[in-house]
């Protein structure tokens, strides 16, 4: 992927913005970690977000369309400083009027006074719409106009500004506008946060949040679940090897939290049942129909739960090297059936 | 001739007797190495790594651990065991004796005290390490015996003899435009020396170099020559001349330490210091860089810490290595023992959502020909990331700068060597 695309894909947005809240070395890192070296830490990953009800009942009654339970992509946060930057990742702007604005609407009233103990001991909170840089007018332009209904309906919106991602000659850069540059105490010159980028590797860097969505690019559609299934892939291995029980049982839920290493908990339960989905579709199932033939009895399937019956060790000892070779095992990166409707949220269309 | 090991008693009154022994054995050694011929093979101990208790997996006791093995180990006190191999005697016959003691210093590592001749002892670790997934070398690699020697060994006096050993062999490296070599690395050869000599292949970097001088000597010369030559950065083996009396114990990357001095307890003690050394490098490795998160939303929590772990090669990998050297990494029994499906993001650039093939415990890697970023999720054991350093240097580059997070790796090791020294 080029770095152009890098900066307008959903999920590598969101992967970037966390890997600038990891400490890297100032001299080689992966992504220059702004966010880091401004004191600022990971909070919360796309966490629904419950607006009050006087706040949802005044926007009833004023016919104000908003989403009742915003969730920003990110939400770091200085404690130290009293200070939380609620990030909102897009990957281009959009209009007052498309549904997009009910979300931005809910964004401005969750950074609003009527929302400010919820951040508790936080007492700053500044919204920054995080899109790439040639898309940061037309989103100040809209935020404008979605605040400026909010106050004449009687709402409070809170503070707002903008950061752009861009791309110059081998690099990726982040351009903060003067308000979040102030808040974050960053320079608001352009800075680099990727550099060196080649036109032969693609520019991504390993990716710290799993999810199972298609991306973007329909020659790479199975590109972020390749990942989560190689990762499932190895949980269970590594579950397998640190148990030498002949029987041996599994939930979609275990190795899902095991692969996230809990991050899963933060996403919205759609999405969580989602990535169990793909363990069961092409974990377990593709495992069953492997040793139908050559033992029918090794695997049994209930609900969401996987039961290994080895027997003997050979036998064990001959499912483990099957599973090791990733040629034998062939897990599929496709898509699972979708089995209900997806509500707008994490990464939603702009 | 080769020297014979003495026969060790299984079970001795307690470990004293043990120590009365091998200081004997010792004494009997080090009178040896002066008169320039060996009696007795020289005491040495190996460092091993018992994979704690995270990611669900259960502490075990030396006597689970080695009576799986076959070592049929007996205690001669609560931490100290007597442990039995299969050995081939003069006749060629196989028979049962006591091969070494066992120590557990704590619940993680363990030491290995023996006399058997070093090629067979090496072997007989390798192969206990090989066939239990909870159990590593503790490995010093060459930035840490840098470190070691930076702290510790220079300052023991500039008249005093020291011993420094550097090893490095590209075994990856390929000219550009090279057909893959079928040449396998497989672990267990990577450790004899002899395969320096014996292999066919093409040309490639090769480097082994003894530096064996007073330490004041040695001081003055060291920096001015690793500047100029890469490999004389991959330490493969330091000297600590004894701090009691004469002679010495050498310290190899893979946890060994051979005893030249006189005195075993002497021995026992450079061994001990080097754990808590090297049992405090991990677990500073292993609290900053473990990925976590907690599972309440509660918003005071920290949902999402750990460091990467970053390392940059000094001369970047050709196209060619960089292929050679991935295609190879994964297979099973190659020296860097790493599982997973490489997904390639271009010429010099890999992703693997992988595994330690021997830890069997979860990584994440961004390889390139520049450098490598790991992600160790929690639980995962930050021996696995010191010995993806030790094989880097010694088979890939062999002058690397490592971090954890911010903090250069060298810094780590240095802290803990000052608390310790």
């Amino acid at each position: 992927m080029n770095p152009s695309e890098l900066i307008r894909d959903p999920v590598l947005q969101l992967n970037l913005l966390i890997w600038m809240t990891r400490e890297q070395p100032k001299e080689y890192y992966r992504v220059r970690p702004l966010f880091h070296e401004a004191g600022f830490e990971l909070r919360n990953i796309d966490t629904p977000f419950a607006l009050p009800e006087p706040v949802l009942a005044v926007a009833k009654i004023k016919e104000v369309a908003i989403r009742q339970t915003p969730s920003p992509d990110l939400l770091i946060h200085n404690q130290p400083l009293g200070k939380a930057l609620y990030i909102e990742a897009k990957k281009s702007s959009f209009g007052a009027d498309s549904t997009n604005a009910n979300q931005g609407r809910a964004h401005l009233l969750a950074v609003g006074p009527a929302c400010a103990k919820s951040y508790s001991p936080i007492t700053d909170v500044l919204l920054s719409y995080h899109l790439p840089e040639d898309e940061c007018q037309e989103m100040q332009a809209c935020l404008e106009t979605l605040s400026r209904e909010l106050l004449e309906a009687g709402l409070a919106p809170g503070p707002f500004a903008m950061a752009g991602f861009g791309v110059s000659d081998h690099s990726v850069t982040y351009a903060p506008d003067p308000t979040t540059a102030a808040f974050l105490s960053l320079s608001p010159e352009r800075q680099q946060i990727l550099s060196g980028l080649d036109s032969e590797n693609d520019a991504a860097p390993l990716l710290l949040l799993f999810v199972e969505d298609d991306h973007h690019d329909p020659e790479k559609v199975g590109f972020y679940r390749q990942a989560v299934v190689s990762q499932i892939h190895a949980a269970l291995i590594c579950l397998l090897k640190a148990n030498d029980a002949l029987s041996f049982s599994v939930t979609a839920r275990q190795l899902v939290l095991d692969t996230t290493q809990g991050t899963v908990n933060f996403l919205p339960l759609q999405k969580q049942k989602r990535m169990e989905k793909l363990v069961v579709e092409n974990i377990f199932k593709r495992i069953r129909e492997a040793w139908k033939d050559k033992h029918p009895d090794l695997i049994r399937l209930e609900g969401r739960a996987m039961t290994i019956n080895f027997e003997t060790d050979l036998r064990r000892d001959d499912f483990l090297d099957w599973l090791e070779d990733g040629d034998k095992t062939k897990f599929s990166d496709k898509a699972p059936p979708p089995d209900t409707p997806e509500f707008p949220g994490l990464f939603s269309e702009s | 001739m080769t020297p014979k090991p003495p026969v060790l008693p299984e079970r001795p009154k307690d470990r004293f007797e043990v120590y009365r022994l091998f200081d004997g054995i010792s004494s009997d050694g080090k009178e040896g190495i002066d008169l320039g011929r060996t009696r007795t093979p020289l005491v040495k101990s190996f460092l091993v790594e018992h994979v704690s208790s995270t990611r669900g997996r259960q502490t075990r006791t030396p006597q689970e651990i080695w009576t799986r093995l076959g070592g049929s180990p007996h205690p001669i006190d609560p931490d100290f065991f007597s442990i039995q191999g299969t050995v081939r005697d003069e006749s060629g016959d196989i028979r049962q004796t006591t091969v070494g003691y066992l120590e557990r210093y704590d619940e993680r590592f363990f030491a290995y005290y023996t006399t058997e001749v070093s090629q067979n002892a090496k072997k007989r670790v390798i192969k206990w390490i090989q066939k239990s997934p909870d159990l590593d070398s503790c490995w010093f690699n060459s930035d840490l015996l840098q470190v070691l020697w930076n702290q510790d060994v220079s300052k023991r006096g500039d008249q005093r003899f020291g011993k420094l050993t550097f090893k490095h062999e590209s075994i990856f490296e390929m000219p550009e435009n090279a057909e893959d070599s079928e040449e396998e690395t497989d672990d267990d050869a990577r450790l004899e020396d002899s395969d320096f000599e014996e292999q066919a292949g093409p040309e490639r970097r090769k480097a082994r170099f003894d530096m064996s001088d007073r330490i004041g000597r040695i001081k003055q010369s060291l920096g001015k020559l690793q500047n100029e030559y890469s490999p004389l950065c991959a330490l493969y083996s330091l000297r600590f001349p004894s701090r009691l009396g004469r002679g010495s114990h050498d310290l190899y990357q893979h946890g060994q330490l051979t005893n030249r001095s006189e005195s075993f307890e002497d021995h026992r003690g450079t061994a001990f210091y080097l754990h808590q050394v090297y049992k405090k490098i991990l677990e500073s490795t292993e609290s900053k860089a473990w990925s976590d998160s907690e599972t309440s939303l509660n918003a005071s929590t920290r949902p999402h810490k750990g460091v990467p772990l970053i390392v940059r090669f000094a001369e970047p990998l050709s196209e060619a290595t960089f292929k050679q050297w991935i295609s190879r990494a994964f297979h099973k029994k190659n020296v860097f023992r790493l599982w997973g499906e490489p997904i390639w993001m271009g010429p010099t650039k890999v992703h693997v959502y992988g595994a330690d093939r021997h830890l069997w415990q979860p990584l994440n890697l961004e390889i390139t020909g520049e450098g490598m970023v790991a992600i160790l999720p929690k639980g995962t054991c930050g021996n696995t990331f010191h010995r993806l350093v030790t094989n880097i240097q010694r088979y890939v580059c062999p002058k690397v700068d490592a971090w954890v997070g911010s903090t250069p790796l060298t810094d780590l090791m240095a802290q803990a060597t000052r608390v310790e020294g």
